[in-house]
């Protein structure tokens, strides 16, 4: 008899204009006046992560590493098997645009630091070098955040015996907004990983 | 010269973002690669950049790179003997 896995959600992360919650616990609200760019470097501090390198990343790297930064505290993720499936709208398009006004500005002059933020699964990669994470990983670009591709993908990995974890979400982040919603699913845990637990969570204020 | 070295030091913290170091934490023969400041490749190739755009060198030997960004007190000497602009 074929019998199912269940698996649960064992942690996540939110971060949006308002504040970062994390299961549940609000850890920061950002001030009225406050920018994006500020709000994350307090994020940062409140994360006593001491990785100089965060400075150096471009918002919707800095935004989808703080929310696995404060799952991490939580549950260990260093050199573990855990995959990663990230997900936005806009793909890197704020990095881009940047780096298009430096290469067509009149002293034109492409900035490597700007460049290399030009995909958006970078974002992959600086949670993969925080943790030591070698394992399967994949950022898709969808119309609205999509708990329905989102949650059997993740499965069918975990499934598959290619991951024992998943981290999984939503990162879209610019100057303006900031919408970030990163959970942590394996076998442990309350919540089932169903597409309605996770839309909820999202949804959650 | 001390002016140059100051301003090579406030160009390199604003321009790699280097949020958690101070000019006086950078001093002029802290490396900037390695056990120093711990500068990557990406940041070499800024450093690239920066004197190409702001005082006209263009730096095509990476071999010559390795000695010209091994610190500030380097930068410095290489700029003043071969700055165009």
């Amino acid at each position: 008899m074929l019998t199912r896995t269940i698996y649960n959600i064992k942690s996540y992360c939110r971060i949006t204009n308002e504040k970062i919650i994390c299961d549940d616990e609000i850890i920061l609200q950002k001030g009225a006046d406050e920018s994006i760019a500020d709000f994350l470097k307090e994020i940062y501090r409140k994360s006593e992560a001491n990785y100089p390198k965060f400075f150096k990343m471009d918002l919707l790297c800095k935004s989808a590493f703080l929310a696995a930064e404060f799952i991490s505290k939580k549950e260990n993720l260093f050199e573990t098997n855990t995959a990663l499936l990230l997900s936005n709208r806009s793909s890197s398009i704020a990095s881009d645009e940047k780096h298009a006004q430096a290469i067509y500005d009149i002293e034109a002059a492409a900035s490597p630091a700007i460049f290399v933020y030009t995909l958006p699964n970078i974002a992959l990669g600086e949670i993969s070098i925080r943790h030591q994470l070698f394992s399967e990983n994949l950022f898709l670009i969808f119309d609205k955040f999509s708990p329905q591709t989102l949650v059997p993908y993740t499965e069918q990995m975990l499934n598959e015996g290619k991951a024992e974890k998943a981290l999984a979400g939503w990162v879209e982040a610019d100057e303006n907004q900031l919408d970030i919603f990163i959970y942590l699913v394996e076998n442990e845990g309350n919540t089932k990983h169903t597409i309605k637990n996770v839309r909820n969570l999202y949804l959650k204020k | 010269m001390s002016d140059l070295k100051q301003e090579l030091k406030e160009k390199i913290i604003t321009q790699l973002n280097m949020e958690d170091i101070t000019i006086e934490d950078l001093q002029d023969d802290t490396p900037l690669f390695g056990d120093g400041l711990g500068l990557d490749s990406i940041d070499a190739l800024e450093l690239i950049v920066l004197l190409d755009k702001q005082y006209g060198i263009k730096l095509a030997d990476p071999k010559e790179g390795r000695k010209v960004f091994e610190t500030i007190q380097a930068m410095a000497d290489y700029i003043e003997a071969n700055r165009t602009k």
